[in-house]
């Protein structure tokens, strides 16, 4: 639902874009942020494309702590992008350089790979994964992502892809979790 | 539930691989996992199928994100699985309703080197606009009439003429820099300037260590158009060269005293030329919400606030607004409470006796004593709000308000010790749309 009031500020229109899944409201993000993240990259042994590479992941962690209600407003959105860019960089510098990372930034981001779930995201067990999804049928995947990337309840997930109820989604959800097991398997 | 083999509810486990269970919870789950390996290989495996998942999910935004902005694909993807993400993406859009139906799937990329041309054009025009106001300014400085006086300058009550000095300044070399500093602090607190400039001054600020001069360049900024009302007092010719004497610095070492001695009554005055400056910004706004008459004042909206002496951990005392009467937002009580998340808003805060306020709404107060009248003039994204308290706040209480939004119809002013909540008419804010 739109908002009545006209003086939300700008990280609360963002945020409200993003919430009703406006992914435009993510490239004007992203183009705002270009200048700062860019200059930071270029100071710090970057390029235009790591520039980039690191705004896009940025965005897209950013895009998913709102979507799935675990973003906390204790800054201001900028100020968070730019931690993100900032662990993101350092953890690529310290791939390239063999060293260890540094420390968190008090910003409210805290690293996704501290958590055994994200950290299993870059592996090549997940690309697998990701390629079976791509062969399952259009409603499992949706459910699938619904469920496991947005982080939505049942009753939402059966709201939006029109099941009568969240128990059917759940039931539904199982039958896709089976399909996807066994596309997993082709795969491999 | 220790002992039992908890992952065969589907439920349970996915929230648990999902981190999305209570901590005790968790822990009791996590001691039953320790000693069953079948259960371990169970939520090694779920957790396996929401990595990929949300891999995916990210990947694919990526995909769409890069498409919109036209930039060449990275090297995470591999081209063959993102064209078919991107035929898949639409309909898995379109089912989960999270793409608006006005707007276009995929938007033609931008035109990023289009920009770089307009980028360059408009740093022109700008350098153009402001020699030429600086110009202009020296040059009729000795014609106009005196509009204010050294100690308006010195307090900051005309906000505009030190933003105006200070681009003078930087265009002379030594002061460009304290110029600069007080030109972005001062949009900063006027909400002029995007957010991305803040952040990347002040990031700039904290890697090379340099240190701002707020005092010195207030001081400066004034001091230029004191010098430049001196010489028109003086009833001298040639500004330019006028403002370079001895006299200049010397008032201009004055201008620095005085600013420095009297901090309150400067931020006073600037939260007076922010309200004129937003004013002036608003004036379509407003001119809109005057034709649609309903709740909107000539100067604004009126609305009351109630006021209560609560700390901090302000989510906790704020009820849901759809149960309190509609005019205010009623503290915490006995039913359907919830507590919410806050946003702030970006906002200025001023007071003025309640005398001043028109009569008519000094009459329509509905809880005299615990009520706070406030007129707030808002615009698409900024909110001024003017306090009509009983007894005046001290300067410090407004300088640390703070404003945030608790639901779409409904804020509170955060002060020191204290806040003051508001629910707005709906109907009547949309009517100014």
């Amino acid at each position: 639902m739109a908002s009545p009031l006209l003086f939300l500020n700008k990280d609360a229109r963002l945020l409200e874009r993003i919430r009703d899944g406006d992914e435009e409201a993510l490239v004007d993000f992203y183009e705002e942020n270009r200048g700062v993240i860019s200059a930071y990259i270029l100071r710090n042994s970057g390029n235009q494309e790591d520039a980039d590479d690191m705004l896009q992941e940025a965005v897209v962690i950013f895009w998913e702590r709102v979507r799935s209600g675990r973003y906390e407003h204790t800054a201001k959105t900028s100020t968070f992008l730019f931690a993100i860019v900032k662990h993101l960089w350092s953890r690529r510098l310290a791939r390239k350089r063999k060293e260890s990372p540094g420390e968190n930034d008090p910003d409210g981001y805290v690293d996704p790979e501290d958590s055994p779930l994200d950290a299993l995201v870059a592996s090549e067990e997940a690309a697998r994964v990701h390629m079976a999804l791509s062969r399952i049928g259009e409603p499992c995947r949706a459910l699938l992502l619904l469920f496991y990337w947005e982080e939505r309840p049942m009753d939402d997930i059966a709201r939006i892809l029109g099941f009568a109820n969240a128990d059917t989604a759940k039931a539904k959800k199982y039958q896709c979790k089976k399909a996807l097991e066994r596309a997993l398997k082709e795969v491999a | 539930m220790a002992d039992e083999h908890w992952t065969t509810d589907e439920d349970l486990l996915g929230h648990f691989v999902l981190g999305k269970l209570p901590d005790a919870r968790r822990q009791a789950l996590e001691l039953h996992l320790q000693s069953c390996p079948e259960c371990r290989k169970r939520v090694d495996g779920e957790r396996l199928l929401a990595a990929g998942v949300q891999r995916a999910g990210r990947e694919d935004l990526k995909a769409r994100l890069r498409e919109r902005l036209g930039l060449s694909e990275g090297s995470r993807v591999a081209g063959e699985e993102e064209a078919h993400y991107d035929v898949k993406k639409a309909a898995y859009i379109r089912a989960a309703g999270s793409v608006r139906p006005d707007r276009p799937t995929v938007p033609p990329p931008r035109r990023r080197q289009n920009r770089a041309w307009v980028f360059a054009a408009a740093t022109a025009a700008c350098v153009v606009i402001v020699t030429g106001v600086g110009i202009l300014n020296r040059w009729w400085a000795p014609q106009e009439p005196l509009l204010a006086t050294s100690d308006q300058d010195v307090t900051g009550a005309t906000a505009p003429s030190p933003e105006k000095g200070a681009l003078a300044n930087g265009t002379t070399g030594a002061g460009s820099q304290m110029a600069r500093a007080e030109q972005g602090k001062l949009k900063k607190e006027l909400g002029t300037e995007s957010d991305a400039q803040i952040e990347a001054e002040r990031f700039a600020d904290r890697q090379e260590g340099k240190a701002s001069a707020p005092t010195t360049a207030a001081a400066a900024a004034p001091s230029e158009n004191m010098a430049g009302l001196e010489k028109q007092a003086a009833g001298k010719k040639d500004t330019r060269e006028r403002m370079e004497e001895p006299v200049a610095a010397e008032l201009r070492q004055k201008d620095v005293d005085d600013v420095a001695r009297d901090r309150n009554a400067e931020e006073s005055g600037r939260a007076q030329a922010a309200n004129e400056l937003e004013r002036l910004q608003t004036a379509d706004g407003l001119a809109r919400a005057q034709s649609s008459g309903g709740a909107f004042m000539d100067q604004g909206t009126w609305v009351e606030g109630i006021a209560s002496d609560v700390p901090r951990g302000i989510g906790a005392n704020v009820e849901h607004p759809a149960y309190g009467k509609p005019d205010v937002l009623q503290p915490r009580g006995n039913r359907n409470h919830i507590d919410r998340k806050l946003e702030p808003i970006d906002a200025t805060v001023t007071q003025r006796p309640l005398a001043d306020a028109p009569p008519l709404q000094q009459q329509q107060r509905r809880l005299q004593a615990q009520t706070v009248l406030t007129n707030v003039i808002q615009t698409d994204s900024t909110l001024r709000l003017t306090l009509y308290p009983d007894s005046q706040l001290s300067d410090y209480a407004l300088r640390q308000a703070q404003v945030y939004r608790v639901a779409d119809d409904s804020l509170v002013v955060v002060l020191p010790g204290q806040l003051i909540r508001y629910r707005f008419q709906a109907p009547a804010l949309q009517r100014a749309r």
